[in-house]
């Protein structure tokens, strides 16, 4: 949700004017009436959970579902606004005029033996790791 | 422009970026040079199956170039290899909570340096984007990159075939050029198989390494073409400074997609991908016996054997097995990297960055070829820029260009290589080498004694003056001396002589070899040859 917030330029924001319970979940009848703009497809929480490695009992896939179809939804309503005339802008937060790169200059961070240390199994100085064959797993 | 003649290349329906450009550049080229440049050639190379159909193959690469910058793409790590393992991280690389990225200004550098090098459109505003999959080489769970909007795109680069396979220009387009981030490196203890040791180990010195990507059109059509791309790759990048790419060690990765159609198709066959490959000859026998795989099932009707998988190449019983099937396309829910703002590069940087390009190894081609070298002797000076950069040297002293091409790829080769050095690790300037071909060309020294003494003008930096002046060893060329010489050899081979003078002639090559015994082959040969002949033959 966090990368879809980034998406809006944020004049857009302000103009959305859904009322909104206080958990922040979007109250039934509004979410309703949103459902005939152009349809922002829910995703498939099976396979989500599968690709961010997450496991649900079958109970809270059914709670969830329509929870994450309604904030979908309500999100959707973004689809109605018209950007034709609008740049797509590539990124929001870009620093006008600050530079925000680092010049390539090395720096060996000082605490390095507290990020091994905190590392659960270690075979001599290597991470050991369960063994994966197949690579690039989604 | 130049407009020298009519181009064939640009007469072609669909001009090729490659034709127009090179074309107002290279207009001086005979017309069949020309012709190498229209695309509908560089497809010329089908493979005949057994029946005689013809079946063309379709090649595309994607090269992955680690940069040799200081420190990682979005830390300070110093970026070494060889360093004891997990010696080089911190929270960044090693994707702790809470640790933010901040991009390296030399990676930027390097990558609008390619970028330019290979004639692409620059995006003068690009983004990253996070690449999402589990593996435990990848400690934030996803890969930073570029996916919708890469710093580059559109470019081409152009390739000399090497004259002992035939020869020929080629010219392949680019399809992008992208930044992104390394990842770590998965030691499988107990080999591949499953069963041995149930873990792996990680080394995270490598997890954010810089890496280009670079993507090429599917433009190639056999093994060769692809390992020469490959190779004019790496040229590139060694010329530009911006990594030693080196496939051995792992600085330069190619992934090779592999498909056959029948000549004429115009759809594609199944792509095949090919991992595994360490070297450019690895690559070209790889491709190669794909392509004979593939168009065998084809022709025996067996096309639907051909599954859309990655194949790893096995050097040692050279074909490719199957690894495992590319279940369609991956999904890596790609969104915008968050933590990193938007990458911005101004008209002037790009311009002044075009400006610092060194000449690039097909421009020095062109214009070693201008100078009257063998396609042959371009290749091999060309190929090394430090090699290039000291023969240009040396020419621009006022050598003539073909000595000063056989010197340095000749004897000059034949000694770094015996002692394992670089052209920069002697302590031979151009200059001496100028000085020793010029003294050689006035006659003060033959050329078998300029031999002699280029060891010591390798391996002490003396002059050729001072070498030859060391061991007594200018050429003789004074004709009474040489006289003198000869007139006593004589006297003392009364035999040979009047074998000679009986009919014997091959005998002078006796009488050449005592003189130069006894003068420590210091004698001008040709005079030495007019004097003996003049005196045996009274």
């Amino acid at each position: 949700m966090a990368a879809l917030l980034h998406h809006l330029p944020y004049q857009s924001m302000l103009t959305t004017s859904l009322r909104i319970s206080v958990a922040g979940i979007p109250t039934k009848r509004a979410a309703m009436s949103t459902c005939m703009a152009s349809k922002v497809e829910p995703p498939n929480i099976a396979h989500l959970c599968e690709k961010a490695r997450l496991s649900l009992t079958p109970q809270e896939v059914e709670e969830f579902e329509p929870q994450i179809g309604r904030i979908v939804d309500w999100f959707a309503q973004l689809q109605e606004i018209d950007v034709a005339d609008v740049a797509p802008a590539i990124h929001v937060g870009d620093v006008n005029g600050i530079n925000t790169l680092r010049s390539d200059k090395p720096n060996v961070f000082p605490n390095r033996k507290a990020m091994m240390g905190a590392v659960p199994e270690l075979e001599g100085s290597f991470i050991k790791v369960p063994k994966i064959l197949k690579e690039n797993q989604e | 422009m130049q407009t020298v003649m009519m181009c064939q290349a640009l007469e072609s329906p669909n001009p090729h970026p490659c034709n127009l450009l090179t074309c107002a550049l290279y207009c001086d080229l005979s017309s069949a040079s020309h012709s190498l440049f229209l695309k509908e050639s560089q497809s010329s190379s089908s493979v005949v199956a057994d029946n005689g159909l013809e079946y063309e193959a379709v090649i595309g690469i994607e090269t992955h170039v680690q940069l040799g910058t200081a420190t990682k793409a979005f830390c300070s790590c110093p970026s070494q290899y060889g360093a004891e393992p997990n010696a080089h991280v911190c929270p960044v690389c090693m994707g702790l909570p809470g640790a933010l990225p901040v991009l390296n200004d030399k990676v930027v550098e390097y990558g609008v340096k390619l970028a330019l090098a290979l004639h692409s459109e620059i995006a003068l505003t690009s983004k990253f984007d996070r690449k999402q999959y589990f593996y435990p080489d990848l400690p934030k769970g996803y890969q930073i990159s570029q996916y919708d909007v890469p710093i580059a795109s559109k470019g081409f680069i152009d390739v000399d075939l090497p004259v002992e396979f035939g020869g020929g220009h080629r010219c392949f387009g680019i399809t992008r050029v992208h930044m992104e981030e390394d990842a770590g490196k998965l030691v499988h203890a107990g080999g591949e198989r499953l069963s041995g040791s149930s873990s792996s180990q990680v080394d995270l010195n490598r997890a954010g390494v810089p890496l280009l990507e670079v993507v090429s059109e599917p433009e190639m059509r056999t093994g060769l073409e692809a390992a020469e791309y490959a190779a004019e790759l790496q040229r590139l990048v060694r010329y530009l400074g911006i990594s030693n790419g080196n496939m051995q060690e792992g600085s330069m990765r190619c992934d090779v997609n592999v498909s056959v159609r029948p000549k004429g198709r115009p759809q594609f066959g199944t792509k095949v991908e090919i991992k595994n490959m360490n070297s450019f000859s690895a690559m070209q026998r790889a491709i190669d016996f794909e392509i004979d795989r593939q168009v065998t099932l084809e022709n025996e009707g067996l096309g639907h054997q051909i599954k859309q998988e990655t194949r790893l190449w096995e050097e040692g019983s050279q074909r490719t097995i199957s690894m495992r099937s590319k279940e369609g396309l991956a999904d890596y829910r790609y969104f915008p990297e968050p933590d990193l703002p938007e990458v911005t590069l101004t008209q002037d940087y790009v311009d002044a960055t075009q400006a610092m390009l060194p000449e690039l190894p097909n421009a020095k081609r062109r214009r070693y070829e201008s100078l009257g070298l063998s396609m042959q002797d371009v290749l091999v000076l060309a190929n090394d820029s430090d090699v290039a950069a000291f023969f240009d040297e040396v020419i621009g002293k006022g050598t003539d260009v073909k000595q000063a091409a056989n010197w340095i790829m000749g004897d000059l080769s034949a000694w770094l290589k015996n002692e394992k050095l670089a052209i920069t690790e002697t302590k031979l300037t151009p200059a001496a080498l100028a000085e020793l071909i010029d003294l050689i060309k006035d006659g003060t020294i033959s050329g078998k004694i300029g031999k002699e003494i280029l060891p010591e003008l390798l391996q002490n930096g003396v002059s050729a003056r001072e070498a030859i002046e060391a061991k007594g060893l200018s050429q003789i060329s004074d004709a009474a001396v040489i006289e003198s010489m000869v007139d006593a050899i004589i006297a003392e081979n009364p035999k040979q002589v009047a074998a000679y003078r009986g009919g014997k002639t091959k005998l002078q090559g006796f009488f050449v070899g005592q003189v130069m015994k006894v003068s420590g082959g210091r004698v001008n040969p040709a005079l030495l040859n007019k004097i003996l002949l003049s005196k045996l033959n009274c």
